[in-house]
């Protein structure tokens, strides 16, 4: 099972940073708006079927 | 709204890059982070009498980058376009690392290849808008929204008029809604030639809280539009803007229902996009439809920008 990363930069420097890094390790990113239905939200989280075992701010 | 995601191993979230940048209230333009909701922002520009013409279905607590990212629109869309029609500037975060921008915080900006629309309704697959520059408009002298229950032909009637409204909505059970702003003896003159009773404003608000568990937009010529809804399964609760030629359907029935829809939609020169669903009924109905004719262009442009594809994998088209 594969462990889901939460990262929430504070500036736009460090997003492009913090997106370069997970690129250049061929993990997927999934950008997050917060709104109820976006871009970003990964659809349905709780019913999806991959697995999100633990996360890191 | 998407596909759901084929592989997940980072959510970045944009929740922290919330400030409002840069408010030019006499040039009418603001330039704020992605992150900051849409609400936020509202509640700045109204502190000058200003807004963004913006309000999205599924409201509240949207932000302004991921409206940007999904091109999610609303009843507004009818008088003042979508945002990629105010939108002036855009920031994003590419996968090199490199943050790139296109537009600028000046209302004529025409050098170079417009970028922002590349990104605008692109999922996030080609970048993370970081930030991202707007025209504002000034807040109406008067906005007055009325009702009546007359299906079609009202729309019609309300469309019609010497001037034409703001918003206009039709809903399922043949009620009409039409927002008329501007000036006060233009508004006044309109609505009483209408003669339909005049609705609490707060009725828009209510209207964009819609966020049906399953929810389909389709999007149609309007001359097909009309057709397209009602011959949707009996029953069946929807609402359109018929002026833009979109509904939005409070899905009830089952995939079957929604794939011969989307066909007869695409027959007619539409599309039929799943806004909301449970992954299972999402994944066998498909978040999209027919591959658009521009799709190898589509892939090309995806490679140029994520040759590993890792931005949102599976969510998008391409």
């Amino acid at each position: 099972m594969s462990t889901v990363a939460v990262e929430k930069p504070s500036t736009a420097d460090e997003l492009a940073r913090r997106l370069h890094d997970a690129a250049s390790q061929k993990l997927a990113v999934v950008p997050v708006g917060g709104g109820r239905a976006e871009w970003a939200e990964p659809p349905n989280v709780s019913t999806s079927s991959y697995i999100r075992r633990g996360s890191t701010a | 709204m998407g596909g759901a995601p084929e592989r997940l191993d980072v959510e970045l979230h944009t929740t922290r890059l919330d400030r409002v940048i840069e408010h030019s209230q006499a040039d009418m333009v603001v330039s704020v982070e992605a992150g900051i909701t849409l609400e936020a922002l509202q509640h700045e520009l109204a502190k000058s009498a200003q807004f963004l013409p913006l309000d999205p279905f599924s409201s509240p607590g949207h932000t302004i980058g991921g409206l940007l990212a999904t091109g999610w629109t609303g009843p507004l869309r009818l008088r003042f376009g979508s945002p990629r029609d105010f939108l002036i500037g855009i920031r994003v975060a590419l996968p090199d690392g490199t943050l790139a921008s296109g537009g600028g915080r000046v209302v004529k900006n025409v050098s170079g290849y417009d970028m922002m629309k590349l990104h605008y309704g692109a999922l996030g697959s080609l970048g993370v808008i970081v930030a991202a520059s707007f025209k504002v408009f000034p807040k109406p002298l008067r906005d007055v929204t009325v009702s009546s229950e007359g299906g079609w032909d009202a729309a019609d009637q309300a469309l019609t008029m010497p001037v034409a409204p703001s918003a206009l909505e039709i809903f399922s059970d043949g009620r009409v809604l039409a927002r008329y702003t501007g000036s006060g003896d233009a508004v006044d003159r309109v609505v009483r030639d209408l003669g339909w009773p005049v609705e609490d404003h707060s009725i828009w608000e209510r209207h964009s809280g819609r966020a049906p568990a399953r929810w389909a937009r389709i999007a149609a010529p309007r001359s097909a539009l009309s057709g397209l809804v009602e011959g949707l399964p009996r029953g069946a609760g929807w609402w359109a803007s018929p002026g833009i030629g979109v509904a939005h359907w409070a899905i009830a029935s089952d995939t079957p229902s929604v794939k011969e829809v989307r066909a007869r939609t695409e027959t007619a020169g539409g599309s039929l996009v799943m806004m909301a669903a449970p992954d299972d009924f999402m994944r066998d109905v498909g978040a999209w439809g027919t591959p658009p004719p521009t799709i190898d262009i589509m892939r090309r442009l995806k490679h140029a920008f994520d040759p590993d594809h890792v931005l949102n994998p599976g969510r998008f088209v391409v």
